[in-house]
């Protein structure tokens, strides 16, 4: 009996190529690819005409031209003697820094925010509304520039900080215990000399982060196989931070730590008092109407003795009892000061840096705050809900069951978000912030006039830089997907 | 013993506590529940009360009408005192106009906003296929707009009344025939071009016509030589009577009938009119194209799928300022010598690429979260 599903056996027609499924990608991708070819030969062959048209060649040689443009940020050596190939590599640099900043900045602010939008307080979550909708309707550029003139327009010039010929305060002062100061040509920042005290401080820190890690590590192992936990996430926290603390108040002169932790002591025991008075005066409140005074009073009267009385009483304090208790840093600082027209000393970080940094932060934080949101939401309310049932609590059930399964959610996107913050550092030509689109695609190409090779050159830059990016996120992305096994 | 101590009646039901109905118990729920809650909510407001305290004198003492922002300064300064600062509208007044259209000539203002009242009624019938009622809606808001703007724009009487003879004809087609206002939609294109960039009506026309030769070929020689060569036929036809029939054919008829708008170059298209120009072309040609990568992109065929993934992750991976240096920079490059391209028109091409790669790309976030087994 012949089997009535045999092959036809009659021979290969040329009529199969397209109607037999067998054969037909093949033509698809012959002509495909037979087509692709004759776009990119009619491309070169366009160029070539074109180049040896205007008597250009094709040829990198200009890179190692001298630049002759100067760049405001630079974080590698750079004069205008440089060559364009150096000028290149600080504008990437540029990029790269403000990218980082930007993309860590916008990660913290955009999970608070996605998670304040969920909060069952009213005010709040529409006050974060507003901010999400406002930040992702307007585009980037405008806020950029935005923060930017904000910046140099309602800051102060630097004659402001001087002391009036009346004998007057100035008009304005530095900040952060006279380490900063924001003009309208840029923020001065102090920045520390290094020497045994700067390596004293930086051994602290790290040591304290390694045994927190380490002490984190052991915790988390012993709750998982013994069902304890020996040390709570509190200890852990001050084991990171205190020590590094401890360096700075001690070493900041014993006046100010006697002073610094009797005005915290007092503080404390100011708001304590005001609690307790408070809950005896509204022991006859209902519940919710004593609990809203007291939070009120706790905050308004602590505000006041923060910032009314306890400034005059310590100055009183100390004045009567002729003693200094300024803060004196532990590493010594190199303190902008104002000489001239202009503040000399420490590093200037131009506006147009700032500015690029708060901008993309806000800008980004409204995207990534989205992706926040939706990833908590995609976690169905039985997960909580079972938690709850368990006895977990807010805080753990986050922790422990929705956050680990709305990462999942969350890293594809966020992924995107941290290539569009790289990406659109680009716009930094608006304000001036010279980046390899400023370098390599602005001056640089504008002085040698070769468009082909600059082009194509920041092109493959960007690319491989979100590529990177993207193969670093698709790695960690691997690690927290769900394991199908 | 017949005593009992039930009710024999019900009590009639108590109003709920306070704290429990009405506003209080929404603020208690919504605002203060928690310390923390409570807390949340003062910082929100001061929040708020600082936001407005900083801004309000600014918006209060806002100026709408001066020549100049020293007189903007003096106005404010003379009627909130030395040191106020205040907003400067005047200049936005001054520039509303280039704000809306760049450099189009004003007297030909009526022709943008002409194109952007029908670009809703073409895209109506794609929203709401044959639902007369939308369709009703949606022509009687874009009389509406052409009545009130046109107005506005000083638009002579012969196009008041064309547009109004238009729109109506529209209602009236509707009422009777809904389904056949897709044929707006197909020659939107063409009027739109005509009414922005102007020049002989012809040309438009015969443009379209040469869609008209496709189908004709298509139709004629398909009996003969089967479907997928006529298509090949119709569209070789297409082409070679847009190459070289069209732009003689375009000045004959010109010479014999001379009707046509000013034409306007694309360099004095500027505002918010580049914007929609850009964005809705950029928007309808990359759909088609996106979804053509998408498919590539899932594709079993190793070449396609190649090509499909290096040019999504090409485009996504720079940025689009870059793909807009190549279209003012690069591309005479790579067309031949001598081509010289509308720059708008370069500009649509990398928008399009743009955009139809990030179509492309979807959600890649949505499948993977879930289990592979679902």
């Amino acid at each position: 009996m012949a089997m009535a599903t045999d092959a036809p056996k009659d021979g290969f027609r040329l009529s199969m190529l397209v109607y037999d499924t067998r054969y037909r990608s093949y033509t698809i991708q012959v002509v495909v690819l037979v087509l692709f070819a004759m776009a990119v030969a009619w491309l070169l062959n366009n160029t070539a005409q074109n180049l040896a048209a205007r008597g250009k060649e094709f040829n990198f040689g200009f890179l190692w031209q001298r630049a002759g443009y100067d760049i405001g940020q630079q974080l590698i050596p750079y004069t205008n003697d440089s060559t364009h190939f150096r000028a290149l590599l600080v504008g990437l640099i540029n990029t790269l820094v403000v990218a980082f900043v930007g993309c860590i900045f916008a990660t913290i602010l955009g999970v608070l925010i996605g998670v304040l939008r969920l909060s069952k307080n009213w005010l709040v979550s529409r006050l974060m509304t507003v901010y999400v909708e406002m930040f992702r309707n307007v585009p980037l550029l405008l806020w950029i520039l935005l923060s930017y003139v904000l910046l140099s327009e309602t800051t102060p010039a630097p004659n402001a900080f001087k002391p009036k010929a009346s004998g007057e305060a100035p008009d304005a002062s530095m900040m952060l215990w006279d380490s900063m100061a924001v003009t309208n040509r840029g923020t001065n920042v102090a920045l520390p000399i290094a020497g045994w005290e700067l390596w004293t401080v930086l051994a602290v820190l790290v040591g304290s982060l390694v045994t927190a890690w380490f002490v984190n590590r052991t915790s988390v192992r012993r709750l998982q196989e013994e069902g304890v936990d020996p040390v709570s996430g509190w200890t852990i926290l001050a084991i990171a931070v205190l020590p590094t603390l401890a360096v700075f108040v001690i070493g900041a002169g014993w006046m100010f730590a006697v002073g610094f932790l009797a005005r915290l002591a007092l503080l404390g025991l100011v708001l304590i008092g005001v609690w307790t008075a408070l809950r005896v005066a509204t022991a006859a409140f209902p519940v919710f109407l004593g609990q809203i005074v007291r939070v009120v009073g706790v905050v308004v009267l602590g505000g006041i003795w923060l910032f009314m009385i306890g400034p005059v009483l310590w100055t009183t304090v100390f004045d009567s009892l002729n003693l200094d208790p300024s803060f004196q840093s532990f590493v010594p600082m190199e303190v902008p000061v104002l000489k001239g027209f202009n503040f000399q000393g420490g590093i200037l970080v131009a506006h147009s840096f700032t500015a690029m940094v708060v901008a993309l932060t806000l800008y980004t934080a409204a995207f990534i705050a989205e992706i926040v949101r939706a990833g908590i939401q995609a976690i169905s309310r039985g997960q909580s809900e079972a938690a709850f049932a368990l006895g977990l609590r807010p805080g753990r059930t986050m922790n422990l069951i929705i956050l680990p399964q709305a990462l999942r959610v969350i890293i594809p996107p966020l992924i995107s978000q941290y290539l569009n913050l790289t990406k659109n550092t680009s716009l930094g030509i608006a304000v001036s912030y010279l980046d390899l689109r400023g370098t390599l695609g602005g001056i640089t190409l504008n002085q040698t006039g070769r468009e082909l090779e600059c082009m194509l050159l920041m092109m493959l830059i960007y690319l491989t830089i979100s590529l990177t990016i993207s193969a670093l996120m698709n790695m960690y992305n691997r690690s927290v997907q769900l394991k199908a096994r | 013993m017949d005593q009992h101590f039930a009710r024999t009646e019900m009590l009639p039901p108590m109003a709920p506590p306070i704290t429990e109905r009405g506003a209080v118990k929404w603020l208690r729920e919504n605002l203060f529940s928690t310390p923390f809650n409570i807390a949340l909510t003062l910082a929100g407001l001061a929040a708020i009360v600082w936001l407005i305290a900083a801004s309000l004198p600014w918006w209060l003492n806002s100026v709408w009408t001066a020549s100049s922002l020293t007189e903007c300064r003096q106005i404010v300064e003379a009627s909130a005192g030395p040191g106020a600062t205040g907003a400067c509208w005047a200049m936005i007044r001054e520039w509303w106009g280039a704000f809306l259209f760049g450099f189009y000539p004003p007297d030909q203002w009526w022709r943008p906003i002409l194109a952007f009242g029908f670009l809703f009624a073409a895209l109506a019938p794609v929203l709401f296929s044959g639902q007369k009622r939308n369709l009703t809606i949606v022509l009687g808001a874009v009389a509406a707009f052409l009545l009130v703007t046109l107005y506005l724009a000083a638009a002579p009487g012969l196009v008041f009344a064309a547009a109004i003879l238009v729109v109506a004809a529209l209602l009236a087609l509707v009422q009777v025939m809904p389904g056949k206002l897709i044929w707006v939609t197909l020659i939107y294109p063409a009027l739109c071009f005509w009414l922005l960039w102007g020049g002989p009506i012809w040309s438009p026309i015969v443009a379209m016509a040469g869609f008209g030769v496709l189908y004709a070929v298509f139709r004629l020689a398909s009996p003969f030589i089967g479907l997928a060569p006529a298509a090949g036929a119709g569209v070789v036809a297409a082409v070679l009577w847009w190459l070289y029939l069209d732009a003689p054919l375009v000045s004959e008829i010109q010479s014999a009938l001379p009707f046509g708008l000013q034409s306007i170059n694309s360099d004095q298209f500027g505002g918010f009119l580049l914007a929609i120009v850009i964005g809705v072309t950029g928007i309808s040609f990359s759909l088609p194209i996106g979804i053509l990568l998408a498919l590539g992109r899932q594709s079993d065929m190793l070449i396609v799928k190649t090509l499909s993934v290096g040019f999504i992750e090409f485009i996504r991976g720079v940025p689009l300022i870059t793909l807009l240096f190549t279209a003012s920079l690069l591309l005479q490059y790579f067309l031949p010598p001598g081509t010289n391209f509308d720059i708008i028109l370069r500009v649509i091409i990398l928008v399009t690429f743009f955009a139809a790669a990030y179509r492309a790309e979807g959600s890649p976030g949505g499948p993977a979260a879930l289990p592979r087994g679902q």
